[in-house]
């Protein structure tokens, strides 16, 4: 039943947002560290 | 030098785009002239290995696996560092990352996180969730115009190169990273009604509280 009251939608839901979150902090350190190699890249 | 991934069985196609497109004329030819032959391309090179096929060769097995990639990279030498940065930042780069992608994961993870701490058991609907429903939505109906109005930033960033048996330009069968997380129609139809019903929830609940 405790289980059953982790795994609810809500939780399941702010798991998935704070995913996303960390791919998008993750992406905002490749962008910015990429777009330095591609400026310079001739 | 820049990569960019081309999908060369159609062109990326949006009601938009077609308006937009430079007009330009085909060249009558799409021969380029012979290259000067150098010293290093007189050397001898390893034969260029040939991929073998994955499926069993013999008759008798019952499937076949069968390559059919369409995926092609077109590469040529960009000289201006802004129109490389601006292929990087939509996405028509191998780096598998754009802006727009990172601002769409930002915002739509930050909107749902909150919306997520706010919604308990007790208070399925408040106001804020309501509005931020509302901002979800148009994110992701932001995200797919931008997504397309991307495509056409990018084929105004390329130079118009023909490819013999292709009939449009090279630039209108690139790829773009957003592809994959590019909303559909109704997916931007069904978060908009969710966000509607929501909303006139809140009204209800505000109103039965106000009855009481």
């Amino acid at each position: 039943m405790k289980l059953l009251t982790i795994i609810s939608p809500l939780n399941v839901g702010r798991l998935l947002a704070g995913t996303f979150a960390f791919l998008a902090s993750l992406m905002m350190i490749v962008l910015v560290f990429g777009s330095f190699q591609v400026a310079g890249d001739d | 030098m820049v990569k960019l991934r081309l999908d060369t069985r159609k062109p990326h196609e949006f009601f938009l785009l077609g308006a937009l497109d430079r007009k330009t004329k085909r060249p009558a030819t799409d021969t380029y002239p012979a290259k000067q032959r150098t010293a290093f391309d007189s050397l001898s090179r390893p034969r260029q290995q040939t991929v073998r096929m994955v499926s069993p060769t013999n008759a008798i097995a019952p499937f076949q696996l069968v390559a059919e990639t369409q995926v092609h990279w077109l590469q040529y030498t960009e000289p201006s560092p802004w129109k490389r940065l601006a292929l990087y930042f939509l996405g028509a780069t191998d780096y598998q990352i754009s802006l727009l992608k990172f601002v769409y994961y930002a915002l739509g993870s930050w909107l749902l996180y909150r919306m997520l701490r706010e919604a308990t058991a007790a208070t399925p609907f408040t106001a804020a969730n309501a509005r931020r429903l509302r901002y979800l939505s148009l994110l992701v109906i932001g995200f797919f115009f931008s997504h397309h109005l991307a495509y056409w930033l990018v084929r105004e960033c390329i130079p118009l190169l023909y490819a013999p048996g292709m009939a449009q330009p090279l630039s209108h069968y690139v790829l773009l990273n957003t592809d994959r997380d590019s909303p559909g129609a109704i997916t931007i139809v069904v978060l908009s009604i969710i966000a509607f019903i929501y909303r006139r929830g809140v009204e209800l609940h505000q109103e039965a509280e106000l009855t009481v």
